[in-house]
């Protein structure tokens, strides 16, 4: 079966071929409050061919799309043991006149700050809610600058999608919002298995470390999505919810898969409410009766050693027949999710019942319904370790099969950082269980031991490691490290790029003599100065001839000018009109090249700085006295990237102040915070040949502040 | 030799990699025509005077590509050239600007500059890895100089402003020193002068392997290394059946120069990164 990926729209297009699609089943009534007045006039106009359900398409439009909102996601993930921020995008549905805006848990994932742009254009922060990853749902709620009601629709109740049925998917597909297309229901009850997949390895199917979509199957339908539909309504032509769209196929034309909406509805809602999503677990895996004599029941699929349930005689192949007295039965596998929910949704601590079939015998077994624990650790990024980690769940200990069940998991490590020094080194997927001889539980259990290190005590680490504990030794490294230009001996440079013209191609070329033909004088440059013009042809230096033997490389002319010493009298003979020319120079230094450049990564902008050489100066026809910051690079989600800095633009001003180089920019930077306004802090930026204005907004300049300080 | 269990239609496919490999690594069989056929004297007078001075550098190479730092940890060989601490590393091992690598000149657009940092040395017999910083670099030699951050005492090293000229046609010896996975041992290997020219600049071609020349009695000749934009330049003009090899040579730079080079560069300071 083709891979099935979450649909977010992200800045990396090369990270988001991923597409989402979402499946309606049945249909229930949504309540959209607004008026089609509203509506705006771009969005009265339906692409949708005139049909005999044209009407129909069109009423569900305008119930449902003015609520329906582009979710803009800062999200930081790691790379190589660091935060790295990027910026995805989703779609979602408002759901209370509060402002709770209903989306996929993808879109929210790892998020450190969200922005909701509403149909018409208007785009507010938002807050997280709630989450639930075994549900893939999420609930933001809009922060508007003053109290607000909000336009809202409601998710359907009831499912009565059939195959065939006209079904429309709304949200911002590739983080084009406003949009709508439509399809029909393919199935409206899909589980992800296929013909020739098994169906006890569906749970592992789902996601690392989280079993997504446990609890429901799929309305499959072919209404087109893409990357940034996640989180989006699917829609009937009643103009009820009926999914949530979520994933979709990467090969194999547009299937989609939603969340139906009467389990959507219900998991948001307990989102808004409470926050999270209770569940228990009875510490066992079912599958269907499917390929078996029975027709009542599930089979008990998994038992994991030591349980409860193995401790109470449950074992693989029974077949439970009742829970607390109510029959349960799973025919094929698409009934299992059914009985999922039902067991999850047992109260914490009860005692459960189950009726079990074992060899013709039934009798019963009594379970305590525990509250299913998290699946997934909370990752962070430990500087002073070099390795970004995990609090180990015991979920994740299962599926690793380790012998630890708690402990930080370590996820990446930067090159060259502590981790990746230590003797030996630490990498990722060990466990980190004791340092110096202390059990570690979490993340911050971590983090509390690097500062017993000292120069020369460093910390012992134990890890577990292909089920061996082994011990490492490993320095922390407290603080930041900033790279310093690479210092170079000093070049002779006499300022001109050149073209070389071989005996045979001057006289092509109609040029008296082989030699070097100027094709760029530099600012400052000795031949200039001596002179020289663009079109001179260099023949000889100090009585010695310049005499190319390629046409393609001027090193050899440069190999002359380096083999010079600094300061050194140069005498260039010339060819100018046919006219010999003598250009008495004093050589320079080289000016200062790329690496030669202070550098500094600023954490606020998430950029990468350096001073504006001399090249870039010329590159950009700038006068040689400009003075700026030169942008290597940006962070797409960082403040720099929202506010939609580029590699290569040149920051003049900041705020009040004008910035000449990185220091000045970090001190202008500190200067705009600490002043007392909300407003923007403007930016005088050099682009090409144009000068603009562009602006940060402070919380940015807060919210993706790196995690240096560990 | 020709392995004889290897079936002819595979030896076929392997020629022209194998061409092409043997052309900058193999060792010159003009050496074993040569008469000198035993080597054992040389190497153990080699190791025995500068092998201690050869030593294994880590380092960590890092770009940025969307704003975002990329950071590869790295080896490679260096040599001591001073008592105190000074250490002689191909400049590719320090910086690598893409631009030069594409061919462009210093006047067009920047390109990305991949930066070296967090320099570790494993002395010989030692177990650690000691701290040593960047002191400059020559670009146009594509040298560079480390410094230890505490130097020890009593440090072997070479004194490179006693060489002696590297002409074509003369064989000479590397040391190099393996990594600790073998026992951080030193092995030597015997390369050949193949030529020499004047274009771009004054420089030997030669076979064998990057680092410093020694001749037979331990004397400097030059610095062995790839040129890196030129081999890809010359690649990408003889990559087809034409199999024009003269270009695929190591490049020795003549010993006077990096003496000359490494003076400077003893004078400065290093620069230690916070």
């Amino acid at each position: 079966m083709p891979t099935i990926t979450p649909c977010i729209q992200s800045s990396f297009r090369v990270l988001c071929i991923t597409v989402a699609l979402v499946a309606p089943m049945r249909l229930a009534h949504a309540d959209a409050v607004v008026p089609a007045a509203q509506v705006p006039a771009q969005l009265a106009k339906s692409d949708v061919s005139p049909g005999p359900d044209a009407p129909r398409i069109a009423s569900a439009r305008d119930h449902v799309l003015p609520v329906v909102v582009s979710i803009l996601t800062v999200r930081q993930d790691y790379r190589q043991g660091s935060p790295a921020l990027s910026v995805s995008s989703g779609s979602g549905t408002v759901v209370s006149a509060q402002g709770h805006i209903a989306t996929n848990a993808h879109v929210t994932q790892n998020g450190k700050s969200f922005r909701i742009v509403f149909a018409d254009g208007r785009e507010l922060p938002a807050k997280l809610v709630g989450t639930d990853t075994l549900s893939d749902l999420a609930v933001l709620q809009v922060q508007p600058p003053k109290p607000e009601v909000f336009a809202y629709a409601e998710f359907t109740k009831t499912l009565d999608l059939q195959p065939g049925d006209i079904v429309l998917a709304m949200g911002a597909p590739w983080g084009l919002s406003n949009s709508m297309s439509a399809g029909v229901v393919n199935n409206p009850r899909r589980l992800l298995v296929s013909l020739f997949d098994d169906e006890s390895e569906y749970e592992d199917s789902l996601g690392d470390d989280e079993p997504t979509g446990r609890y429901y199957a799929w309305i499959q339908h072919d209404a087109s999505i893409a990357p940034g539909n996640s989180g989006g309504p699917l829609v009937d032509l009643n103009g009820r919810i009926v999914g949530v769209n979520t994933r979709g196929m990467i090969v194999g034309g547009d299937l989609a898969f939603a969340i139906p909406g009467p389990e959507a509805g219900r998991i948001v809602h307990t989102l808004i409410d409470k926050g999270r999503v209770d569940r228990v677990s009875l510490g066992f895996r079912i599958r269907s009766l499917k390929g078996t004599p029975y027709d009542e029941g599930v089979l008990v699929n998994a038992v994991e050693r030591g349980s409860p349930p193995e401790k109470a005689g449950l074992g693989a192949g029974d077949r439970i027949v009742s829970l607390n007295g109510q029959p349960i039965t799973a025919l094929q596998p698409v009934d299992v999710p059914r009985v999922q929910q039902a067991i999850a949704e047992l109260p914490i601590d009860s005692k459960v019942r189950l009726s079990v079939e074992r060899g013709g015998k039934t009798r019963d077994i009594v379970l305590t319904a525990l509250a299913q624990p998290v699946e997934r650790g909370t990752e962070a990024a430990l500087t002073a370790f070099g390795i970004s980690g995990s609090a180990l769940t015991p979920a994740m200990g299962r599926r690793r099969n380790l012998d630890a069940r708690d402990g930080v998991l370590v996820t990446g490590v930067k090159p060259g950082g502590p981790a990746a020094v230590a003797r030996p080194e630490v990498e990722a997927g060990m466990v980190i269980r004791q340092v110096n001889g202390k059990p570690v539980s979490d993340v911050a259990d971590l983090l509390a031991t690097a500062s017993l290190a000292t120069e020369d005590k460093p910390l012992v680490l134990q890890v577990e490691t292909d089920g061996e504990q082994r011990l490492s030794v490993l320095k922390p490294q407290i603080g930041d490290r900033s790279n310093d230009p690479l210092p170079e001996l000093p070049k002779s440079w006499v300022g001109v790029e050149v073209q070389p013209f071989t005996g045979s191609l001057a006289k092509e070329s109609g040029l008296p003599s082989a030699g070097y033909r100027i094709a760029r004088i530099y600012p400052g440059s000795p031949l200039g100065a001596a002179g020289a013009k663009v079109g001179d042809l260099l023949v000889n230096l100090d009585g010695q001839p310049l005499k190319p033997s390629n046409d393609v490389s001027s090193e050899e002319f440069d190999q002359r000018v380096h083999d010079l010493d600094v300061s050194a009298k140069a005498r260039f003979g010339a060819l100018r009109d046919g006219k010999a020319q003598t250009f008495a120079v004093t050589v320079s230094p080289s000016p200062t090249e790329t690496s030669g450049l202070r550098t500094l990564a600023v954490g606020r902008l998430r950029a990468q700085l350096r001073e504006l050489g001399f090249y870039d100066r010329v590159a950009l026809k700038l006068p040689s006295d400009r003075k700026g910051v030169f942008i290597d690079g940006v962070e797409s989600g960082g403040a720099a990237g929202l506010a939609h800095l580029r590699r290569g633009d040149v920051i003049t001003r900041l705020g009040e102040r004008d910035v000449r180089d990185p220091t000045e920019l970090s001190q202008a930077l500190e200067q705009a915070l600490a002043a007392r306004s909300d407003g923007l802090v403007p930016l005088q930026v050099i682009r090409g040949n144009q000068t603009r204005i562009l602006y940060l907004e402070r919380y940015w300049l807060n919210a993706d502040a790196p995690e240096a300080s560990r | 030799m020709r392995p004889a269990s290897i079936p002819s239609k595979l030896l076929a496919r392997l020629f022209v990699p194998l061409a092409l490999s043997a052309c900058v690594l193999a060792a010159p069989s003009a050496i074993a025509q040569s008469g000198v056929q035993d080597y054992r004297p040389i190497y153990r007078s080699l190791t025995e005077k500068h092998g201690a001075a050869v030593v294994t550098v880590k380092f960590v190479m890092s770009v940025t590509a969307s704003g975002k730092e990329e950071r590869v940890e790295d080896r490679t060989q260096a040599l001591l050239v001073s008592a105190d601490g000074l250490l002689l590393v191909p400049d590719r091992a320090v910086s690598m600007d893409f631009k030069q690598l594409m061919g462009g000149s210093a006047g067009q657009a920047a390109a990305p500059v991949a930066k070296s940092s967090e320099f570790r040395v494993r002395l010989a017999g030692s177990e650690d890895w000691l701290p040593a910083d960047l002191v400059t670099r020559d670009t146009q030699l594509g040298l560079a100089w480390l410094r230890l951050r505490k130097p020890v005492a009593g440090l072997n090293f070479v004194d490179l402003d006693h060489g002696v000229l590297a002409e074509p046609g003369m064989t000479f010896f590397s040391l190099l020193r393996t990594s600790d996975e073998w026992g951080g041992v030193p092995v030597f290997r015997s390369g050949f002068v193949m030529g020499e020219t004047h274009t771009p600049k004054s420089l030997l071609l030669v076979e064998g392997v990057p680092g410093m020349a020694f001749s037979a009695d331990g004397d400097p000749m030059g610095y062995v290394d790839v040129d890196f934009p030129r081999l890809m330049r010359a690649r990408s003009a003889g990559n087809g059946l034409g199999l024009d090899t003269a270009d695929s040579a190591l490049q020795m730079t003549p010993i006077a120069k990096v003496a000359a080079a490494t003076r400077l560069a003893a004078k400065l300071p290093a620069s230690v990164g916070h």
